[in-house]
């Protein structure tokens, strides 16, 4: 973004290095971006709440929200207004200030990320070269926030839930940190923009497919996303069926809505992030980075406008499944939880992380064989897919359904 | 040595085998249940979206026998009660006016009530109905915004009442209206108002207790019919009719006989002795039947017997009636004192003992005393004026304690 | 068991409680009685340092609406839709309990077709209870996609039980003597359409959830009952079989016309766990769904032709004071017995209603000792108690 404040500076006739108002002009540049880009993340985590409402009616055989506006898609606006409306209450036993400023404290943590995340070839706020490890300090701000809030309620329960979920999230940051360390190797570098460069736009070019350990690592890093954003199977600390909501009971109206602000943007983090590291990203099959960035005029706007899209197709679809894993299984307890991640992740990732060490040397002296792992494992992923569908199927003759994605919408 | 060796190796391979295990059930787990939700996004949903998204209109699917709002169709009821008797919760309140079958029609109904606020839809007063008045209707849509309007009346106007049905000889079809026609159309829109409560001059207007026109004098026509029923009393056919036009005539079956002509039958051939089998002819007919079968015996008419007023409630008790149980009959006007009031003629003692008998006796403390004791002393010994405290016991206390104590009325609240 | 058990009244309990958690400083929670899991308004009081707990004492009587009482003041017919309010989810059972004790008052015969069209209402009762039980106990767990699948099923049930009496939860279908209604005509058609249906959605449904590795975690090992434990408490139903004993109503102590039939009752054998676990007694009233199919296609397959459907039942019941009856079924949740003593006229003396969540709740205390709460939710479902049941 520093180099397009810079060009429009020098369009106007000065000189960034020497001009006095260089850093009012970065300084109004940031909250520009800033305001789009949580604008974006709160519209977002909207969508996607009429969404998982939708898709959630829909695997449950019903019909989910569909008469506030075309398919009920303003439901979340009307819901947004209703939380605005209500009556702002902090329980009086509760510690005044730490009560108000923890929802923020959240929604610093989750807004910060977007910063290195990048939404298509050059549309990024900024493009650190120590990308992934800031959006993996950042998100720890999130834990700060629930602690904040389950301890300033003042009621046991929101108590239980803060405390499992800070338990839940520093343990999880682990294996997710080693897991994302992986791409980081195959890259060479940090920056996520760099590391979506090092992949290409078809499927056996992804960081997925590279090696057994890469494939191992993304499910590695999905699960501790899921565990990381209290999604379910690892939704205990706001187990409704337990301890009412968790570290959120006694939020109500605005304050309420901003934990599910965070809950619900965070699918979109997770899955862009998992988007940038093993799915290619932007990358336009055919299209390598340096043809994409040596375009102009009409092609630039149509490939730049072609990688968003890109990009948001494939975020959107692992926001799907996270969505659909919420309505498929059960919840984990929370020692089953810790002894899972302990002693199943942990040792994985670091399995992972050494193997890819060794499989990069291996590769470098024989090409060939990494070609031909990449095939096999894109052949095995496609065959995977292949049957589940066929599943799928299968499961709705078995019942005696037929196939309807239309009726009763 | 190298056997724990061996059993550690085992046992090392036995967890990695476990881990591995773990790791292969979760999958193959989550692959059938993910299958299993994905498939379902793809069919059609199980919501029926009612009440304007329905591809068939919602009456048209409930079956035969679903039980909704009750409805009464009026043509055909026979004023039997035996759905109210059936009723585990009092639902239905239904009021009948007797009269002596010639000039006045025998059965009348002035009310048919159902409180369907209240109504748990059992289905149990559906059963008993003789012609199938009383039914089920398949309306279930009935929000109003005003809780009285729950109660269905089914004899809209207290003034007009319905005349019972008597079903013919045999007859085993009714014709009855379309089911639902008449409760929907005392369903009104929901947000009709509520009838008007009865003001306070209107309450004690009422003519409550006292008898209606044409209503039956049940001393003076049981004492006919027992004079009637003395002349035939050889010949059984005629000794059957007479006895029957002491029952309801509703046919309803209650007495154990299939209709009334069974039930008299059998009194007249000897064969029946008792006298309260007929529910809905209530009392009523238990003290008609009583003078009969005591005539029959004794071959003489009871008397009037001395002192006869009619101020009971219509059909109610005579003071002298002879019973065959000696049960004394209840009196419900107070004694109207035509001397010195009470408090002027007994001592305090009796007169304190007059003072509580009146009170409510629920020692509820509303007087402002500490219990009915308290305030019958305080009105006897300690000069208490205000004779108006006893909320219990309400107008009657009131009424009472105003003869013991002054001998005349009370005033008008 | 380490010390004998002594039964205190609940202010000891309460107090002790109180006390404990002075003395060692833990916390005392509410669990009810509004809480979405605990099925119905039942309170726990739940002493806990944060996620074990120490002890988890049930305080019931939310629900209590006095229906013993009300039976001595109703006529023995004009009873029938409150025994339908003892446990609303398996209402024909309730009916069938109070039908058997006042047939058996007057020494009633209860003709052969009532007496199958009682069987078929009662199993097909059973399913609808048990799929409410294994669905709210995946809900839960945090698997809520099983309960509206559950539901649904449920919902074809209902349309069933509707076409036969007219309502749908609150059934007043049996009478004394017989039934209210006889099968309506293409009655046999449906339900076997709905059979074909049902079992093949008991596959999808344990394909989905009942081997789900994370629901096998969560149950398995979870307060698994031992068989003289399960019997001292008396538990009974399907918390008892999962307990490996084989004591079944229908099979011990036959009634009705169930000796006609061949089904088979299934027992815990701690496939994935324990014998006697939670996940024992979830797959116990799954099989159970399976037999109660079974023993619905032969009694549609075996109905009597002959008409009759109530027996001679005088018009007012009346009974000669003093004299009892007994009856014991097999509701969804075990054993229900109903003991009527009649008196003067033509209502009850004292009816009595015993029921198996009652006694359910008194086993809760002993399993608790060292669960943690998440698991006290687990446990309370899987014993599968509904609070009108426990309280009438």
């Amino acid at each position: 973004m520093q180099g397009f404040l810079d060009n429009l500076i020098r369009n106007a006739g000065h000189d960034p290095a020497t001009w006095p108002y260089t850093q009012f002009v970065y300084l109004a540049g940031m909250a520009v971006a800033a305001l789009i880009v949580i604008n974006f993340a709160a519209i977002a985590s909207g969508i996607f709440s009429w969404a998982e409402r939708r898709v959630a009616a829909r695997i449950q055989s019903r019909v989910g929200p569909n008469r506030v506006g075309p398919a009920g898609f303003l439901q979340w606006i009307a819901d947004a207004v209703k939380l605005l409306l209500k009556e702002d209450l902090v329980p009086d036993e509760a510690d005044q200030f730490l009560f108000r400023i923890a929802p923020y404290f959240m929604m610093v943590g989750f807004c910060c990320v977007f910063v290195t995340l990048p939404f298509s070839h050059s549309l990024i706020v900024a493009d650190m070269n120590i990308g992934v490890f800031y959006i993996i300090a950042v998100t720890a701000l999130i834990v700060v926030g629930i602690i904040m809030s389950g301890w300033s309620s003042n009621s046991k329960w929101s108590l239980f839930g803060a405390i499992r979920s800070a338990a839940q999230i520093i343990s999880y940051e682990i294996p997710g940190g080693m897991a994302l360390m992986i791409p980081v190797m195959l890259a060479g570098t940090m920056s996520t923009q760099g590391i979506i460069r090092a992949q290409g736009g078809l499927p056996w070019q992804w960081f997925l497919f590279d090696n057994p350990a890469a494939f191992a690592a993304f499910f590695i890093y999905f699960t501790s996303a899921l565990a990381e954003g209290n999604r379910t199977p690892f939704d205990l600390p706001e187990a409704e069926s337990e301890l009412v909501s968790g570290y959120n009971t006694e939020y109500s109206g605005m304050r309420f809505s901003y934990f599910f602000l965070v809950e619900w943007g965070n699918l979109w983090v997770m899955s862009a992030l998992a988007v940038t590291m093993f799915l290619g990203g932007w990358q336009i099959p055919g299209l390598s980075p340096e043809r994409f960035d040596a375009l102009t005029g009409g092609t630039a706007v149509v490939a730049e406008i072609g990688s968003l899209l890109i990009f948001a197709l494939k975020t959107l679809f692992f926001v799907f499944v996270v969505m659909w894993l919420r309505w498929t299984l059960p919840r984990i307890r929370i020692d089953q939880m810790m002894s899972m991640c302990w002693k199943y992740l942990v040792p994985a990732s670091f399995a992972g992380v050494l193997f890819v060490a060794v499989w990069m040397l291996i590769v470098n002296a024989a090409p060939w064989l990494g070609l031909a792992m990449r095939f096999t494992l894109t052949a095995v992923g496609a065959l995977t897919i292949a049957m589940f569908a066929l599943r799928v199927l299968k499961n709705i003759r078995d019942t005696g359904d037929k196939f309807d994605f239309t009726s009763n919408w | 040595m190298a056997e724990t060796q061996a059993q550690s190796g085992r046992q090392a391979e036995g967890a990695f085998g476990a881990y591995v295990k773990n790791v292969r059930d979760s999958a193959k787990s989550f692959w059938e249940g993910m299958s299993v939700t994905l498939s379902y996004m793809f069919r059609k949903p199980i919501t029926s979206q009612y009440p304007d998204r329905m591809s068939v209109s919602v009456n048209h699917t409930i079956p035969a026998r679903y039980r909704g709002f009750l409805e009464v169709d009026m043509d055909i009821c026979t004023a039997c009660q035996a759905c109210e008797r059936a009723c585990p919760i009092q639902v239905i309140n239904i009021d009948i006016l007797k009269g002596d079958g010639k000039l006045v029609p025998k059965l009348r109904m002035e009310r048919f009530d159902i409180d369907i606020g209240k109504c748990m839809y059992c289905g149990l007063c559906v059963e008993p109905c003789p012609t199938g008045a009383i039914q089920h209707t398949r309306e279930f849509e009935g929000a109003v915004m005003h809780f009285n309007n729950l109660t269905l009346r089914f004899v809209p106007d207290v003034l007009q009442p319905v005349v019972a049905y008597k079903p013919p000889k045999g007859a085993d079809a009714f014709p009855r209206k379309q089911l639902g026609e008449i409760t929907r159309s005392l369903i009104k829109a929901w947000d009709a108002p509520p009838p008007p409560f009865p003001s306070k001059e209107e309450a004690a207007k009422a003519e409550h207790g006292k008898p209606k026109a044409g209503a039956l004098d049940v001393a003076a026509m049981g004492r006919q019919l027992a004079a009637r029923a003395l002349q035939v009393k050889e010949d059984k056919p005629k000794l059957q009719k007479v006895i029957e036009e002491a029952m309801a005539g509703t046919d309803c079956g209650d007495c154990g006989y299939p209709d009334c002509f069974g039930y008299s039958d059998a009194i007249a051939q000897g064969k029946d002795f008792s006298s309260e089998k007929c529910a809905p002819g209530g009392a009523d007919s238990k003290a008609m039947l009583e003078t009969i079968l005591v005539t029959l015996k004794t071959g003489v008419v009871p008397g009037p017997g001395a002192g006869e007023v009619s101020d009971g409630s219509a059909g109610g008790h005579h003071k002298n009636m002879v019973s065959p149980e000696g049960v004394s009959p209840v009196s419900t006007e107070v004694e109207k004192p035509t001397g010195p009031p009470l408090a002027q003629t007994l001592s305090k003692d009796e007169l304190y003992k007059v003072v509580l008998d009146a009170m409510a006796g629920t020692d509820c403390g509303d007087c402002e005393y500490a219990d009915c004791d308290g305030y019958s002393k305080g009105i006897v010994y300690e000069g208490q004026t205000d004779l108006n405290r006893c909320a219990p016991g309400g107008e009657d206390t009131r009424v009472k304690l105003y003869e013991i104590m002054l001998g005349t009325k009370p005033p008008a609240k | 068991m380490s010390k004998p058990l002594e039964i205190p009244t609940m202010d000891m309990e309460n107090k002790e409680v109180l006390r404990r958690i002075e003395i060692t400083g833990d916390m005392l929670l509410n669990m009810g009685p509004q809480h979405p899991s605990t099925h119905g308004v039942i309170n726990f009081l739940v002493q806990t340092d944060g996620e074990v707990m120490k002890r988890a004492i049930p305080e019931v009587g939310y629900l209590h609406r006095s229906l013993e009482k009300i039976g001595e003041r109703c006529t023995y017919n004009g009873y029938m839709p409150y025994t339908d309010r003892v446990d609303y989810i398996a209402a024909m059972f309730a009916n069938q309990g109070w039908a058997m004790a006042v047939e058996r008052l007057l020494g009633l015969q209860v003709p052969k077709r009532a007496e199958y069209c009682r069987v078929i209402a009662c199993e097909l009762n059973r399913i609808s209870s048990h799929l409410i039980s294994v669905g709210t106990m995946a809900m839960d767990v945090g698997a809520v996609t099983p309960f509206p699948y559950a539901l649904r099923e449920r919902e074809f049930i209902n349309d069933l039980l509707e076409e036969l009496c007219g309502a749908r939860l609150t059934y007043n279908y049996l009478r004394i003597g017989g039934v209210a209604f006889d099968l309506p005509s293409g009655y046999e058609d449906k339900v076997s359409t709905f059979l074909d249906h049902f079992e093949k959605i008991l596959d999808e449904f344990n394909r989905l959830i009942t081997y789900n590795e994370i629901f096998i975690k969560r149950l398995a090992h979870l307060a698994p009952i031992p068989a003289p434990m399960a019997i001292d408490y008396c538990l009974v139903g399907p918390n008892l079989r999962a307990s490996g004993v084989n004591f079944d109503v229908r099979k011990a102590l036959p009634y009705s016309v169930y000796p006609e039939f061949d089904f088979d009752v299934p027992l815990g054998k701690g496939e994935v766990g324990t014998p006697g676990d939670s996940w024992d007694r979830f797959w116990c009233r799954v099989e159970e769904m399976r037999q109660s199919c079974r023993i619905l296609r032969q009694a549609l397959a075996q109905m009597p032709k002959d008409p009759a459907i109530m027996g001679k039942v005088p018009r007012k019941i009346k009974v000669p004071e003093g004299t009892e009856a007994y009856s014991r079924i097999e509701s969804a949740r075990g054993d229900m017995q109903y003991y009527v003593v009649a008196g003067s006229g033509e209502n009850a003396h004292r009816v009595k209603i015993r029921t198996g969540s009652f006694t359910a709740m008194g086993i809760i205390d002993a399993l608790s000792r060292g669960l943690m709460i998440a698991d006290l939710v687990a446990l309370i479902a899987s014993l599968d108690v509904v609070a009108p049941e426990i309280d009438r």
